[in-house]
């Protein structure tokens, strides 16, 4: 067929667009227009005034400490992208796998997904409870990956004889620090670094998983089976059947997943907003530090400049993952 | 394990079973865990321990008496002093519009991108992706004040047509209508039949299933929004479910076993929709969501 | 084209739901002045009693309508400035003392003042709270002062009594320790970090953070020794696990949580918190007893003031002024301090019978503890003052304190070191203030921003010297 397509022509595949570019143009990007513009200058609302100062906002949050440790942590929040991957994708195989019961076990594992993040909250701040949680209870094997941490710290950025010795960069500083902890017998889940992220990231990861692990099923029924069934024929051992056929063909949904939770992660907030709310705003990441500045400190500017970084920041991650994962497909 | 299916080709080793049965069930305890806790504070009647509510269903080793630990007057309150009624409709009102909007704007707006060639098409897909770049926290302000100007504070309109429609949704629908083969299209292009009708009653059956999933979706967010909700309403007989359950967790509140009920309340209509509608909710719905 | 026409016809049905979405909501063509009024997680507690309110303030102000609009506490932040953004302010809006300062410095609001006003029948201590750079900018509404809260039955089995448990900050920290030690819970909490108490507990202890320097003009003293040495106290029972983590994270909500859970055996808050004790914990509501408040060396409890203000962009000035008095009023005050246990700011209303003790109707209900509490709350307001300085930037002091003093709790860094960036920071922010104020044509803060009770004490030379 031509390369104009089939139908519409003219002026039709902008009517077909018209309801949704006006609805996300007015408020999504009519709003960030103000928010542009807000960054630009000082804001009052009460007495409905507003200073411009150039690029002062940006020039002040670049030279924030708090700023670059939030964003480093931010990336640090990425890694629940392949621990996202690995749950999701394994409880999918299982139930592709047709295990007794897989249709529950899906059906539970959705749970999650549709339970209000204010519902979930109240139950996930008793587990994490630090005098009676059950995850205090279950403690102590994880200790040691804080001792671990703890290593790594020492040997990177410590002031005495680490690698990067007291020069890091903050962004890097705060990585580390996020890292930093010391040993411990009962791990403060909500006040101590590097929990104060692993908490949230843990229930990024329960209200993740059942989604995620619906979008590689979808992916699963794609691949055909005789191709699977040939290769186990062929005497192929399960690890080297997923590596050569299930694997492959599932590429464009690993690349889906990646790139929906790691956007996802670099804007999470709600999760730490119920887990950690009240730790100070250097244990967060930057949708977090947005707000503070926002609504805490009444420095409007600063946080509309924070948030078009964080903008650019997304913008550009996005285009390098697709550019990633387009290669290899 | 893909191959491992029960087929006679690939039973699994015992022990490998008992590995993925034991994961799957902690899973799945995990998954209902914050709801059940939820649901059993809800029963709790007044003046029983605070702390761990299963510490009193389960008395030295055995399971007490109901009436120990259960009680309907917690959702009682709630609904007197939540006044529910007024919100459960007001969130039915909105999550339907929500849900019903989202379908027919993605549909409508996926529908050029995915089949037709314009000029300019790359960069307005690109820019939809976009919005889901935004934080919202810091748009909520700027939000407010268009919402405003355009007459939609305290209004049920006011929390839906800002979300009528999202990237996610068009993308998806995008994907789903790519995958729909030109033959289709072409038979119904030499019948004679106009762009729009050839969308409403050739193509939009093809992709059901995905209108299906992205419907529940935006049920699904659409059910639990309080961000925008609580900042665009003002009266009580505007407020939806979480917005009056916000307010029933204020400091005078005496019982937060109250709001616990009513958060119960709020939670049941959805997982009833999710399992009345799971026969839907098949993962081959999410195959238009998959071919990168 | 007639096959054509179903969609169509739909497209325009979406249109003009579209449309009709758009305009619903334009108002009727109003006579009446309206005004907005906004309080805080009063609902639904208190929905017949500020019903009533505003009927007779509308009986009295026939061409006058008031909205009411009642905001979550947690909400209120984001909703106030969303709407101030859109300037949409409410004309009037219930506030906390804590909230208060921060938008007062921003302009939010109108000098309440008025000829042949009402300010004489407040409590002085509560009007001064409103008073900023000379300018009455809220009237105070209800007031809570605190008590001590104890498990009997927890503190015995740490070898305490209500006869021998500390009553002053130092003593209680002395004890803790111990008691933890012993007993495996914790003698008691109170928030240092989030909502951090500690710039207000060190005022009521004659150690004021903020003192004149010698022109006159208020400066930072957090390096003093004396502070230094109080708040390392803290730091260190912290540390030892002396104190719940919630104390440094969590805000008041915590002391609720942590002693209706058997957590902690004293905590020292409003008495408006017995009554949900009574609701969820019937038990430990058996074991608690009422104890007057923890007091500093100043010998006065502390008390939180709720204000009532008029934005600074009300198109009705006078009608909001009205019902702002009108909500104060003590006849409003006292019929709400009826529903709930708060005080009344207007002095007169305290001599009701009310606040002698439980009522009839307590006592039959088996709540003569909230009662009684109420009694040594009410008593306690003779001598009790409002430490909270009358400055716009206290909430900004307070913010800075609790970051330095959070990273000392939780990121293990010296009290020395974050106290003395945190008091460079204070004088910058003062700094900040008193350029604003002269900007504004006002004078820059001297020592009349500061509690009656501190200002003597630092003239006599009693304090600290």
């Amino acid at each position: 067929m031509n390369e104009r397509g089939l139908v519409g022509h003219g002026i039709v595949p902008y009517l077909y667009l018209t309801p949704a570019i006006l609805v996300l143009g007015v408020f999504f990007f009519g709003s960030f227009l103000w928010v542009i513009m807000y960054s630009l200058g000082t804001l009052n609302v009460f007495e409905q005034s507003f200073t411009f100062t150039g690029f002062d906002n940006y020039v002040q949050l670049f030279n924030d400490e708090r700023f670059w440790m939030c964003l480093g942590n931010s990336f640090l929040y990425l890694l629940v992208t392949p621990a996202l991957i690995a749950i999701s994708l394994a409880c999918a195989l299982a139930i592709d796998a047709q295990i007794r019961g897989a249709n529950t076990f899906r059906l539970l594992f959705f749970l999650p997904v549709v339970t209000p993040t204010i519902v979930a909250a109240i139950g996930w701040r008793i587990l994490f409870n630090e005098q009676s949680g059950l995850l205090t209870t279950l403690a102590q094997p994880v200790v040691s990956v804080g001792d671990a941490a703890r290593i790594m710290h020492a040997a990177f950025v410590s002031e005495e004889w680490g690698l990067l010795g007291g020069n890091a960069h903050p962004a890097v500083a705060g990585v580390m620090a996020t890292l930093h902890v010391e040993p411990l017998s009962t791990p403060r889940w909500l006040t101590e670094r590097p929990w104060t992220l692993i908490s949230p990231m843990v229930v990024t990861l329960w209200k993740g998983f059942g989604f995620y692990m619906m979008i590689f099923l979808a992916g699963l029924l794609a691949v055909p089976r005789e191709l699977r069934e040939a290769a186990a024929l062929d005497g192929a051992g399960r690890w080297t059947s997923f590596l050569h056929v299930t694997l492959p063909s599932i590429w464009p949904t690993m690349t889906l997943v990646t790139i929906l939770s790691s956007i996802s992660a670099l804007k999470v907030f709600d999760e730490i907003f119920v887990t950690v709310r009240g730790v100070p705003v250097d244990h967060q990441t930057a949708v977090p530090f947005v707000y503070d500045a926002a609504f805490n400190q009444g420095s409007f500017g600063t946080a509309c400049a924070a948030g078009v970084v964080l903008f650019v920041i997304l913008l550009v991650f996005s285009i390098i993952n697709l550019r990633l994962t387009r290669d290899r497909s | 394990m893909s191959a491992g299916r029960d087929t006679p080709g690939g039973r699994r080793p015992l022990h490998i079973s008992a590995v993925i049965y034991c994961t799957a069930l902690l899973l799945a305890a995990l998954s209902i865990g914050p709801g059940l806790w939820l649901v059993l504070g809800a029963f709790q009647p007044v003046g029983a321990a605070a702390g761990n509510p299963l510490d009193q269903v389960v008395q030295d080793g055995a399971i007490t008496h109901p009436s120990t630990w259960a009680t309907t007057a917690n959702f009682q309150q709630a609904w007197r002093d939540g006044d529910m009624g007024r919100p459960l409709l007001n969130s039915i009102i909105v999550t339907f519009a929500r849900a019903g909007l989202n379908v027919i704007l993605a549909a409508l707006a996926a529908y050029p991108l995915a089949r037709m060639r314009f000029r300019g098409r790359r960069i307005i897909f690109l820019a939809i992706l976009a919005t889901t770049m935004i934080p919202e926290q810091v748009i909520v302000v700027p939000m407010f004040r268009i919402a405003l100007n355009l007459g939609l504070y305290d209004t049920l309109a006011g929390v839906v047509v800002p979300f009528s429609v999202s990237a996610f949704g068009v993308f998806m629908c995008r994907q789903a209508f790519m995958q729909v083969p030109k033959s289709v299209e072409e038979a119904a292009v030499i019948d004679g039949a106009s762009s729009l009708r050839i969308w409403w009653s050739v193509m939009l059956p093809l992709i059901t299933p995905t209108l299906a999933t992205l419907a529940l979706f935006s049920i699904i967010f659409a059910w639990s929004d309080l961000l925008w909700s609580l900042i665009i309403l003002q009266s009580p007989s505007q407020y939806t479910l979480p917005v009056a359950i916000n307010s029933l967790l204020g400091t005078f509140s005496t019982n937060p076993r109250v709001a616990y009920a009513a958060s119960v309340l709020a939670l049941v209509p959805i997982v009833v929709i999710f399992i009345a509608t799971r026969r839907f909710f098949r993962p081959e719905m999410f195959g238009g969501a998959t071919k990168g | 084209m007639s096959r054509q026409g179903w969609p169509r016809r739909l497209f325009a049905a979406a249109l003009t739901l579209f449309a009709m979405a758009l305009t619903g909501c334009a108002d009727e063509s109003e006579r009446e002045r309206e005004i907005t009024f906004w309080t805080l997680s009063l609902r639904p507690t208190f929905t017949d009693y500020m019903e009533q309110s505003i009927a007779s303030f509308e009986a009295a102000h026939p061409d006058v309508r008031v909205q009411w609009v009642d905001v979550p506490m947690g909400a209120v932040d984001r909703k106030l400035i969303a709407a101030a953004a859109a300037d949409r302010a409410p004309d009037v809006v219930n506030l906390s003392d804590l909230m208060f300062a921060r938008y007062a410095g921003a302009g939010a609001f109108l000098d309440v003042e008025r000829p042949g006003g009402v300010l004489d029948r407040f409590h002085p201590g509560a009007l001064a709270v409103g008073r900023i750079d000379g300018r009455q900018l809220a009237l105070p509404w209800y007031l809570t002062t605190q008590a001590l809260i104890c498990n009997e039955r927890l503190l015995r089995e740490g070898g305490l009594s209500a006869d021998d448990v500390g009553r002053t900050w130092p003593a209680l920290l002395e004890q803790a320790g111990p008691f933890r030690a012993s007993t495996g819970t914790w003698l008691f909490s109170q928030p240092i970090g989030t909502d951090s108490q500690l710039p207000i507990m060190l005022l009521a202890e004659g150690l004021s953070p903020l003192r004149p320097g010698d022109d006159g003009l208020l400066e930072p003293d957090l390096m003093h020794p004396d502070i230094l040495g109080f708040l390392q106290a803290w730091v260190d029972l912290y540390r030892e696990g002396g104190l719940p983590r919630e104390a440094a994270t969590d805000g008041f909500e915590h002391l609720i949580e942590v002693y209706q859970n058997g957590e902690v055996a004293l905590v020292n808050t409003g008495a408006n918190f017995l009554g949900r004790v009574r609701d969820v914990s019937r038990s430990i509501y058996d074991d608690t007893i009422v104890l007057g408040p923890v007091t500093g060396s100043l010998d006065a409890a502390h008390v939180a003031v709720m204000l009532v203000c008029v934005s600074a962009r009300t198109s009705h000035p006078e009608d909001a002024v009205a019902l702002a008095e009108h909500m104060t009023s003590a006849e409003r005050q006292l019929a709400l301090a009826r529903l709930a246990p708060v005080l009344p700011s207007t002095s007169a209303s305290l001599d009701d019978a009310f606040f002698q003790g439980p009522t009839p109707t307590e006592i039959a209900e088996g709540a003569a503890l909230i009662g009684e509490a109420r009694r040594i709350v009410a008593g306690e307001l003779g001598t009790a003052v409002a430490f909270t300085p009358a400055l716009e930037c206290w909430p900004e002091l307070r913010r800075a304190f609790e970051e330095h003093f959070k990273a000392v709790l939780l990121d293990d860094a010296e009290l020395d070191a974050e106290m003395a960036a945190c008091n460079a920071r204070w004088g910058r922010i003062i700094d900040a203030m008193n350029r604003q104020r002269r900007s504004r044509g006002g004078a820059a803060a001297g020592i009349e921003a500061l509690p009656e009770a501190i200002r003597r004490g630092l003239a006599e030379g009693a304090i600290r010297e």
